[in-house]
């Protein structure tokens, strides 16, 4: 089953830092891995139920976290100070949520919890053994990894199984331009639940 | 011009919308989530309200269903992240007049607050 649940987070992703920044960012090539993930110095953590379960990091150095908040606000951030971890932990907050309207389209629903944020690297933690995709966003602000362990279930029922295996259907390069291609899977959207 | 109450957990996006609504002239009260929204709502009377709804301990759904129960001629919009054709109903039929999703354009936010003044 293939939900274009890793698609749908990098359009997301793409559109909103277009937005924000005012140019696109470049997608890296994904990985996908199970080991313990070690948080970056500026970590945003977002929690997803629903068809769509886990968790997705948006992991940055500070550095990046100040580049991006000064970017958004127009002017020079310096302090890694409330304004600019609220700054990062709402633009994780709204790629997620476009994400969750991409989602909609296909009949997947997605419930968001309010982003929390990890300062300081090396925190490691377990993704609860659900291979995860982590897909590295260049953009004029500096690196994001958009780390995406989660998994989905169909909207007609049936098991939730880690989106990982999505990726290898898409080609390495190009996958956000495969986005469009995707099918929706049938019956969608009739009667998704909240 | 108007006072408008701006509820939205992320100080950062306070910041930037009500640096937005008090260029334009409006008075601008703020509170970070919904719990904390109908108190600042009852104690200031806002003409409007700009309601995130992620938000931790009340969501904006629930604030707008507590604020409406409270004033049933209260002026909310809705300005969010989730855009699910789900939620638009949800918090139209809640009473919401206008849902603008995130990130937003700063002309849409001021047109949805002239909307909401009867402008
Ligand atoms: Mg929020």
């Amino acid at each position: 089953m293939h939900f274009g649940v890793v698609t749908a987070f990098v359009e997301a992703a793409v559109d909103v830092l277009a937005q924000e920044l005012g140019e696109p960012p470049q997608a890296g090539e994904m990985r996908t891995q199970r080991s313990t993930h070690a948080t970056e110095e500026v970590t945003v953590l977002v929690g997803v139920t629903g068809h769509v379960r886990g968790m997705v990091l948006y992991g940055m150095s500070e550095r990046t976290a100040l580049a991006l908040a000064s970017r958004m606000l127009g002017e020079r951030r310096t302090a890694l100070d409330e304004i600019v971890q609220s700054g990062v932990a709402e633009l994780g907050n709204v790629i997620t949520g476009i994400a969750g309207q991409v989602l909609e389209t296909r009949g997947i629903t997605i419930v968001i919890s309010p982003p929390a944020l990890l300062v300081g690297n090396g925190v490691t933690f377990s993704t609860v053994d659900i291979r995860r995709v982590t897909v590295p966003l260049v953009t004029q602000a500096g690196n994001l990894a958009m780390h995406l362990a989660l998994e989905a279930a169909s909207p007609q029922g049936g098991p939730h199984r880690s989106v990982a295996a999505e990726t290898s259907a898409l080609s390495p390069a190009g996958y956000s331009a495969t986005a469009a291609a995707e099918s929706t899977p049938a019956g969608a959207g009739a009667d998704a639940p909240r | 011009m108007a006072k408008v109450l701006l509820v939205d957990d992320a100080a950062f996006m306070r910041m930037r919308t009500a640096r937005l609504l008090t260029e334009q002239g409006h008075e601008v009260v703020e509170a970070s989530n919904g719990r904390e929204a109908v108190d600042v709502y009852i104690d200031q009377r806002p003409d409007a309200v700009l309601m995130d709804i992620t938000m931790p301990e009340m969501d904006g759904i629930e604030a707008l269903k507590a604020i409406r129960l409270l004033d049933p001629d209260a002026r909310v919009a809705m300005l969010t992240a989730m855009g699910q054709q789900s939620i638009v109903i949800e918090a139209i039929r809640a009473g919401a007049r206008d849902f603008v999703v995130k990130p937003f354009e700063k002309d849409r936010v001021l047109a949805a607050v002239h909307k909401l003044l009867g402008g």
